[in-house]
This record gives structure tokens, C-alpha cells and sequence, in this order.
């Protein structure tokens, strides 16, 4: 100890001119203030930075002179040719640097901490962080490497460049693959940062010591010490990126935290679910309610859940535009759940379409096409990626909704303030033919997502029911060819409906208003059939039909626990209440594919007519 | 056993392991071999001067010796212990004056000395500032601003100020007018003589060496061609120091020397 404080004073004593260059340094800001009209706090900031860059740069030049410059000058025997052991001169002359590199900082940073009005308080001592200072101890740990190198020149630069340039492209691949998966680094960056910091700090300074305490005042010995200390400590850090790359990708379903989308195929077994998991990483997943196989799907970079997501109506294909890397070249990616192993093609979307989130995604038949509605209507051959059919909004008008009357016929919905017409399109070639229109005064809200009208089909898409939203209005309509809409009534009061068609044909229409929250069923057309009175909620959601049952969500608030109401259509009384937010084939709704969802994870499979209810896991 | 102190003393000095002792010593930089089984023993109390062209691996030698280089083969102890493991222990009994004088130039010899005797066991302070007064080295002046005679002085005083057992000198002389050259021989041989210090230097100033050694060691080729007492050498080859070095380096070690070789 004796020997590293006696190095330590020696060379501080040796450089102590940099503390008063310090404080000269940390005037300047005052000096040049007239100049610029500089106000106090800009005074103040731009004193703050010029004490930040003197302590980089002190550590610079102290790291790469502090022993190198000795080593270079032949002077390091000085402290060789005494009873001096080689990690306290290491030792001494780095404290030394440390020291003089903190305390200049300090001292430049003096003068403009003290200004009038604004007094030195400890806060802004307090205020460096360790990030700060693990980059300067960084820099100077590096620079001394940096030092050490060149001035040795020996054959083991050679190693370095090599390494240096392994370690940079293993880092950069592994950085890339974390982002492109939308992993985080262990704890918040700024964690992550600083652990990183002192972490190569701590590389350079394990290097440096052994290059004094092993090559002495030989630097070709030296530098091989060195690297072979630097380099292994080094790639620690990519070999521990790797392996948390590999425990992140590593997330299954039951690591979910959180289930932030469900969405259950229209027929079969598969769910997609997607949520944070390990690391707070979000991941999406295609589960096999029965058989347990499960994939997970990558959503594209920066993310780990995936975008927009269809299953074909067969339930055993799936297709979905995982967020892109390249912004020129979305992707559609589409998956063989039938195939073992899983059989997935990704093709590029071209031309690229408007959104690559739209309002709806519909996977069609065969899973030969998709359609995308958001802005405008877009059709792509799923097998090549080429796009088959482009219609934009017009003035006024949006597509409000589009689905596959077969393989190869697109049917959308365009609508406007009178109404909303009804195109047909052959595929691939084939132009937008009107088929109809509804009249019906619409208003188109922005966002269209949220505000604008709603569509909702029957399951042969024969009929719809139509409903704006503000002024509240719900009609029934024919979907193929349109006319006169026939209006459901809802309370004078309601200020939200949702509807939804019936196995049976009837209509389901389920309304809140200051009295409460009801279910209002209709029949074919559109005669009422009676009302039935549901718990009190401020969104009530029809989600789904079962023979003679109709499902309706119940939320109250965003964050309120979730209930499912079962009706009796035919009874017309309310049958069983759920806990749980349901989720069910979006489209058409149908219960008997109902998953509920029970606190953040717990997911169910429920059966409306039976109650039955099946837990699929419990992370 | 009468004269048991006379007889003891020799056998008791004889157990003391040689303050330097260097065996099969080989120092190689990548395909260049420099020092090639190098072996000697420096005796306690002598002056040995260690003489040879440049280049011929003197300083690696010293380096080695001190600890700083550690050799490509052989061994190189100092009071009987391995100089590469206990450095640091042993260079407590060392002074050293380095080819080149290599104290941080922005430090006087005062401070540098602050910092020299808080690392040795003792220190004498009045004998450095005595020293640093005769050779008229301002001890408040920064060292890279001295001349390179007082420099010379000042590493020298530095070197004796823990007075060491052993005083290794490499070149202590290079570049120093004749002045200074006769004040540092003067100093070794008037100082350090009487205290029984033992010397190891190397040098190119033959007639300097001639006057304080008395042992040499001629180093040709990377391998010890002359290791012997001075006198013995002198009379064996009938000539001056000078003389001897240059039919040694000649390739002469016997001692038979031409006219052409001694140079007449």
C-alpha cells in the first residue's frame, strides 16, 4: 500500500499543472458569456459540459501517458530498478489518473456551480452518475490499452485487429437480433449502460495491470499480457449477450406475464397469444389448446409481439405482417400449423401497403389471398406477395370493411355520408364493380378505428348490421346487394351499442345508458323479441352466439375485472355471468371457440351452452 | 584454532549465497538470439565490470538482472534467490543507475528523493544531499532540466541513498565529459570500496573500469568470452585493459597476443 500511494503521489505530482489548467478551464465559460449573451443557466450548462469534456479528455491523454508514455520513454525502469511491485506501480499510476481525471472535472466545474444565485449545493455533486464516470474510467482504461499497443507494435496487433473485429461484428449481429426481437438488456438501460461501462473498464484495467505486472518494462511482452487478459475478459460481454439472447428467445407461453392479445382460431385448436415474458420481452405464440405444441412467432424487429394477425377459416393456417426492418419491404408471413414441422413462408408485399397496421386483415380462403382495409382497400396473392387489387378511399369515403365472397371475389363496403356502397372485385385482375348501395346517413369519424361506423355479418355475410356511432344509430341491412336499412331501435338515452346476429338469424343488440345496460333481441326482421336486463356496464360488447345463447363482454372501465353475460335468447333471461374478458373468432363470433381470459394469464376455454370451462394454462 | 576469527570468517562468507549469480542465461527476441548460456558469479565485495561491443546484450543482461526482462532460458538470482519471484524484495538491497537517466523529468531531486526513501528500509538523507551538493545538482531543480552530467550524478545519489549492498551501473559513464566520468569512478571507488558494496557495471570507458574493477567479464557474440580477475588478465595478456578487450573481442582469450592484435 505504501508503494501504490507513494506512485500515486509521485504522479500526481508530476501532472498537478492540470488542476489549475482545471479551474482556468472551468472560467472560460465566463469569459466567452458576453460573446454569446449567454443567460446564467446557459452559462451554467455550457460549464457543465466544457468540466464533462475536460474529464474525457483528461482521461485520454492521463490513460494513454500515465504508464505508456513511461514505457515509450524508457523511463517505467525508474520505477523497476526499486522495490517496487509491478501491480503497485500499475496501481499508484492508475489512481493517480483517476484521481487527477475526476478532480479536474470537479474543479472546472467549480466556478460555474458557485455562480451568484446559483449556489454549489451536494445535489450536483450527486448528480454524476455512475454512467459518467464508468466512461471515463472506460476511456481511460482504453486509452492506456490503446497506448500500450501502439507503441509495442508487436506481432500481437494482429490478435487485436482480429478480435477487435470479431468482437465487433459478433456484438453488432447480437445487438441487432436483441432489437429485432424487441429484447431489452438485463434491468433499464441506463442499468444496462453503466454495468457495461465499468464492466470493459474493469477489462482494460485487468489487461493493463497484467501488461505491468507480467511484461514489466518489456512492452512486446506487455501487449501479449495485455491482450490476452483484454481480450478473453472482453468477450464475456457477447458470450452473456448471447446467452441472454438464448433465454429470452427461450419464452414460452407459460412465461406470459400478461396476455395483452388472444385470439382464438375459427375452428380447431390454436390460439394466438401474445404478452410480455421473460425481460419484459413481448413474444407471441401460436398454442395448440389440446396437444400443447406451441411456436413462437417472431413480429418483425423492435417488437416481439406481431402486427395485424388472421387465421383461415379452417383454423389451421395463419398469416400475419411481422414489423418490418426495412420499411421499403413489409412482409406477410404465412404458417402451416397442420405441417410437421411447422411450414412457414415469408414473402415481401409489393408494392408495400399504406399501413402496416391496418383497420382490418383478412386471411382468405385456401389462405391464397389477404386483404388489408386502412386506407383504401389492398389485395395480395399470399403466395408471391404481389399485390392483385388497389382501391383508395375517395373524398369523404373509406372502406369500412371487405371480406372473400370466395377464393377468388373480394366484396368491401365503401362508405360515405349518404351511405355505403357495396364493390365486388374479381381477383387477380378483375376491376371494382358496384354492387349495391345502403342508404344511410353515416358519419366518418377519425379515427375510423374507434369512432368511425361498424360493420357486423352474419356468418354466411348475407346481411349486416350497420352502426354509427355518433348520433347512435343501428340498422340492419342487406349485405350483397343493400337498399333500405332497416333500423333497430336502441333508448333515446344510449350513448354505446354493440350488435351482433344470432345462430338463429335474430339480432343481438346490447346498449347502456343512464338506466343501466340491456340486451335488446330482434328477430330476422328486425321485429323486437324482448329486452333482457344485464349487469350494469359501461361497454357491453355482443362477442359471440351459441344455439339459442347470445355472449355479451361487460367492462366497465379499462382496468375493471371483465365479465361475460350468457343469455338465454329464447328464455330471454339472463342465463350465467363469467369472470374473465372473452375473446372469440373475431369475425363471426362464435361461442363455442369463446377463450376467456381470468386475471393477467389464466386463460379458459368455455363452452356457453354447458358452462363447461377447461383451463388451457396457468402460467 | 587459533586463528579460528581469520578461518571462520572466509567459511561463514563462503555459505552467503554471491549477491549475483547468473547461470545458462539465454535471451532470445524472436529468431534473435542475444544472450546465449551466459553464466557468471559476481563475488560479495568486488567491482565487477561487465565489457562488450554494442549490441552484444549488456543491457538485456541488466534488465534481466533487475528483474525487468524475464529471460527466454537460465537463471538469474541475487543473494541466492530467484530475481523474476522476489523482485521487489530484493532491489531493496539494490541501487541501480540506469544506460539512461529515466527519473520523471518534472521532478526535482528533492522530491524524487521523498519518494525513493519511503520505499527502501533506510535512507540516507544527509549522505544524498551531500553527494547532490558535490556534484553541484541543485536539489529544488526539475530533473529533465539538469545536464546530463548532473543527471548522471543525481540517478547515482538516488541509487546510493538506501546504501545498497549491491550497485548495479549500467554505462554509468555514457555520454559524460571526463570530468564527470573521473567524479562517478571516483565515487564508486571512494565511497563504496571501503563499505564493502559490491559493483556490477558495464562500460565502455575501458580506462575507467581499469582504474575501480577487479573483475571482468568480456561479453562477445551473446556468450561470455572472459569471465576473471582483473589483474590475472592484465598479466596474462601483458596489456592495458583496452588492449585485452579488443584481442578478446577479436576472438584472442588466451592471452597470446600478436603485435597486430594488441595493436603496436
Amino acid at each position: 500500500m505504501r508503494g501504490v500511494l507513494g506512485v500515486a503521489s509521485l504522479e500526481m505530482a508530476r501532472r498537478i499543472l492540470l488542476l489549475p489548467a482545471a479551474v482556468v478551464v472551468g472560467l472560460m465559460p465566463f469569459a466567452v458569456s458576453p460573446f454569446l449573451k449567454l443567460p446564467p443557466a446557459g452559462v451554467q450548462a455550457m460549464g457543465l459540459i466544457v468540466a464533462w469534456i475536460l474529464v474525457f479528455v483528461a482521461a485520454a491523454i492521463l490513460g494513454a501517458s500515465v504508464i505508456g508514455g513511461d514505457l515509450g520513454a524508457g523511463r517505467l525502469s525508474f520505477f523497476f530498478s526499486r522495490p517496487l511491485s509491478g501491480a503497485s506501480v500499475f496501481t499508484g499510476k492508475v489512481l493517480a489518473a483517476i484521481l487527477l481525471t475526476l478532480l479536474s472535472g470537479v474543479l472546472a466545474a467549480i466556478p460555474v456551480l458557485s455562480m451568484a444565485g446559483r449556489p454549489l449545493r451536494p445535489t450536483h455533486l450527486m448528480s454524476v452518475s455512475a454512467l459518467h464516470v464508468g466512461v471515463a474510467l472506460l476511456v481511460l482504461g482504453a486509452s492506456h490499452f490503446l497506448g500500450v499497443v501502439i507503441r509495442a507494435r508487436s506481432p500481437w496487433l494482429v490478435l487485436d485487429v482480429a478480435m477487435l473485429t470479431l468482437s465487433t461484428w459478433t456484438l453488432v449481429e447480437l445487438v441487432h437480433r436483441l432489437q429485432t426481437i424487441g429484447g431489452r438488456l438485463p434491468g433499464d438501460e441506463f442499468q444496462a449502460l453503466t454495468t457495461l461501462a465499468w464492466a470493459v473498464a474493469a477489462a482494460f484495467f485487468a489487461a493493463g495491470l497484467t501488461q505491468v505486472v507480467v511484461g514489466r518494462t518489456d512492452l512486446a511482452r506487455g501487449h501479449r499480457g495485455a491482450s490476452l487478459t483484454f481480450w478473453p475478459l472482453f468477450l464475456l460481454i457477447p458470450a452473456g449477450l448471447a446467452l441472454h439472447l438464448r433465454w429470452l428467445e427461450g419464452a414460452t407461453p407459460k412465461d406470459l406475464t400478461q396476455a395483452w392479445q388472444v385470439r382464438p382460431a375459427p375452428a380447431g385448436e390454436w390460439v394466438y397469444l401474445s404478452g410480455p415474458t421473460r425481460g419484459g420481452m413481448v413474444s407471441a405464440f401460436l398454442v395448440n389448446t389440446t396437444t400443447g405444441a406451441q411456436h413462437r412467432i417472431s413480429g418483425g424487429v423492435g417488437y416481439g409481439g406481431v402486427g395485424p394477425l388472421a387465421f383461415a377459416e379452417e383454423g389451421t393456417r395463419v398469416a400475419w405482417l411481422p414489423h418490418a426492418e426495412d420499411a421499403a419491404k413489409p412482409v406477410l408471413v404465412l404458417s402451416d400449423l397442420g405441417a410437421a414441422p411447422l411450414r412457414q413462408t415469408t414473402v415481401v408485399l409489393t408494392p408495400p401497403p399504406p399501413t402496416s397496421w391496418p383497420r382490418q386483415f383478412v386471411l382468405g380462403p385456401g389462405a391464397e389471398r389477404v386483404l388489408l382495409v386502412d386506407p383504401g382497400l389492398s389485395v395480395y396473392n399470399a403466395r408471391t406477395g404481389g399485390r392483385e387489387l388497389f382501391v383508395p378511399d375517395g373524398l369523404g369515403h373509406a372502406f369500412l370493411a371487405a371480406a372473400f365472397v370466395d377464393p377468388g371475389r373480394v366484396r368491401s363496403y365503401h362508405a360515405g355520408p349518404d351511405g355505403i356502397e357495396i364493390l365486388e372485385a374479381d381477383l387477380p385482375v378483375g376491376r371494382p364493380v358496384t354492387r349495391g348501395r345502403v342508404s344511410l346517413p353515416l358519419r366518418l369519424e377519425e379515427p375510423l378505428r374507434s369512432r368511425g361506423p361498424r360493420l357486423r355479418f352474419d356468418r354466411d355475410g348475407g346481411r349486416m348490421v350497420v352502426l354509427n356511432r355518433r348520433p347512435l344509430r343501428v340498422a340492419l341491412a342487406d349485405a350483397r346487394v343493400g337498399g333500405e336499412a332497416l333500423d333497430l331501435p336502441t333508448s333515446p338515452g344510449a350513448t354505446a351499442a354493440d350488435a351482433a346476429f344470432l345462430e338463429e338469424g335474430g339480432i343481438a343488440l346490447a346498449e347502456t345508458d343512464g338506466e343501466g345496460t340491456r340486451l335488446r333481441l330482434f328477430t330476422s326482421e328486425a321485429r323486437p323479441m324482448g329486452v333482457v336486463e344485464l349487469p350494469t356496464a359501461f361497454d357491453a360488447v355482443v362477442v359471440g352466439a351459441e344455439p339459442n345463447r347470445a355472449l355479451v363482454s361487460l367492462r366497465n372501465f379499462p382496468w375493471a375485472v371483465a365479465r361475460l353475460a350468457v343469455v338465454d335468447t329464447a328464455a330471454l333471461r339472463l342465463t350465467r355471468i363469467e369472470e374473465g374478458l372473452a375473446f372469440t373468432d373475431a369475425d363471426h363470433g362464435s361461442g363455442s371457440r369463446t377463450v376467456l381470459l381470468r386475471g393477467p394469464t389464466e386463460l379458459v376455454r368455455y363452452d356457453a351452452l354447458t358452462g363447461e370451462r377447461k383451463v388451457l394454462f396457468r402460467p | 584454532m587459533s586463528a579460528s576469527p581469520q578461518v571462520a570468517a572466509p567459511e561463514a562468507e563462503s555459505t552467503e549465497p554471491p549477491p549475483i549469480e547468473i547461470s545458462g542465461l539465454h535471451v532470445r527476441y524472436g529468431r534473435r538470439h542475444v544472450l546465449e548460456g551466459v553464466s557468471l558469479t559476481v563475488p560479495r565485495g568486488s567491482v565487477t565490470a561487465l565489457l562488450g561491443r554494442n549490441g552484444t546484450g549488456k543491457s538485456s543482461l541488466i534488465r534481466c538482472l533487475l528483474g525487468e526482462q524475464k529471460p527466454t532460458a537460465g537463471a538469474v538470482r541475487l543473494f541466492g534467490r530467484d530475481v523474476w519471484g522476489e523482485r521487489r524484495t530484493l532491489l531493496a538491497r539494490v541501487g541501480v543507475v540506469p544506460e539512461q537517466p529515466d527519473a520523471p523529468p518534472e521532478l526535482s531531486s528533492r522530491r524524487l528523493a521523498a519518494f525513493c526513501s519511503g520505499l527502501y528500509p533506510r535512507w540516507d538523507h544527509a549522505a544524498f544531499a551531500g553527494r547532490l551538493d558535490r556534484f553541484g545538482v541543485s536539489p529544488s531543480q526539475p530533473f529533465g532540466r539538469l545536464s546530463k552530467g548532473q543527471k548522471g550524478a543525481c540517478m547515482l545519489a538516488l541509487a546510493l541513498g538506501p546504501s545498497p549492498e549491491l550497485l548495479v551501473l549500467d554505462d554509468p559513464t555514457l555520454g559524460l565529459d571526463v570530468v564527470a566520468r573521473h567524479e562517478v569512478f571516483r565515487e564508486i571507488i571512494g565511497d563504496l570500496a571501503d563499505r564493502g558494496t559490491t559493483v556490477f557495471l558495464t562500460s565502455h570507458d575501458l580506462l575507467g573500469v581499469e582504474g575501480v574493477a577487479d573483475r571482468v567479464a568480456i561479453l562477445k557474440d551473446g556468450a561470455l568470452a572472459v569471465s576473471e580477475e582483473l589483474e590475472p588478465l592484465k598479466a596474462r595478456f601483458a596489456r592495458p585493459l583496452e588492449d585485452i578487450f579488443t584481442a578478446v573481442v577479436a576472438g584472442n582469450t588466451s592471452g597470446d597476443m600478436s603485435k597486430k592484435e594488441a595493436g603496436q
